[in-house]
């Protein structure tokens, strides 16, 4: 894919100097830049490489158009849709995604720090707020930046 | 506009029904719709949207902009309770995506995302305004659930 700009490439760079300075972790992840079609037949190609039934991959199919990005563990690699996913934030979110060890619920603890990362209130919904406004009351920030980078329960701080 | 008592207690009489209601948080998000829209949206039948839509346009909540085709009106007894329940509203939506992005890892995918479909179908403006990063966000967990994660167990 070479859909690639100066303006792109500087919000990249961007979101890794942030990363760095807030986690003080490198990302070595790769963020390219892709359409909405482009992104869906990496999607199906593994939906169908591992035999996911045809009403899964159509429920699938039927979200593609409301997302904005997508991080790949396996080629660790972060395709943002053109248009759509070629800002400041969904960039910080899936690079963020590239550093994250927790899981489950690995989108939650992403939305929270992409969302105080980047004031951008579309990352959380009001209920999420509370709950890890809370969590970082208790535990503080800086345990909270911690906790995505390492193994094991996401929402669990008492390791 | 001002109203009087009179149509203010009509108000409160077509205002205090559930269809009405619906119908009024519908045509507050998309700004105006087909019938056949307003059906799909509010999983109202025809005949109630249609009775519904008739006592809103006599209290002048709701008119008729094109053929088949209603909006809400401009009166000022309409923005201020359009004002009013859109951050209850918002809130609402913000709960049930909440409420899906916890229920990841306890429910069948195929059931979160047709969840998270009807919940897009229904408010699509309101979460591409407030909401559209987080929900994002859960169409990446979907994928990682059923497509990686499910079949790397799997294989």
């Amino acid at each position: 894919m070479s859909l690639t700009s100066n303006h792109f490439l500087n919000l990249v760079a961007e979101a890794r100097k942030l990363i760095l300075r807030e986690f003080n972790v490198h990302t070595s992840a790769k963020v390219e830049l892709c359409t909405e079609i482009e992104l869906a037949e990496i999607i199906l190609d593994d939906a169908q490489r591992r035999n996911l039934s045809k009403q899964k991959i159509q429920h699938i199919m039927q979200l593609l158009p409301f997302l904005y990005g997508k991080y790949f563990l396996h080629s660790h690699t972060a395709y943002v849709i053109l248009g759509r996913g070629d800002n400041l934030a969904i960039i910080i979110h899936e690079l963020l995604h590239s550093i994250q060890l927790c899981a489950p619920n690995r989108e939650d603890i992403v939305d929270y720090i992409s969302y105080k990362l980047t004031n951008e209130t579309k990352f959380i919904d009001p209920a999420l707020k509370r709950e890890w406004e809370e969590l970082e009351r208790i535990y503080t920030w800086e345990k909270i930046k911690h906790r995505l980078l390492i193994a094991g329960n996401c929402e669990d701080f008492d390791w | 506009m001002f109203l009087d008592m009179n149509n203010e207690m009509s108000i409160d009489k077509v205002f205090g029904t559930l269809s009405a209601q619906r119908i009024f948080f519908t045509l507050a998000v998309w700004e105006k719709l087909a019938v056949s829209d307003i059906i799909a949206k509010t999983k109202l039948s025809e005949s109630q949207i249609h009775q519904t839509l008739k006592k809103l346009s006599n209290v002048q909540m709701v008119e008729k902009v094109s053929r088949g085709v209603y909006a809400l009106t401009k009166t000022t007894t309409t923005e201020h309770l359009k004002k009013f329940y859109s951050q209850l509203l918002i809130e609402h939506v913000g709960e049930e995506l909440y409420r899906l992005s916890k229920s990841i890892d306890t429910q069948p995918i195929e059931a979160v995302s047709v969840q998270l479909n009807a919940l897009l179908l229904q408010w699509k403006p309101l979460i591409d305004q407030h909401y559209s990063f987080r929900v994002s966000s859960l169409v990446e967990a979907i994928i990682d659930k059923s497509v990686y994660e499910q079949n790397v167990i799997n294989e």
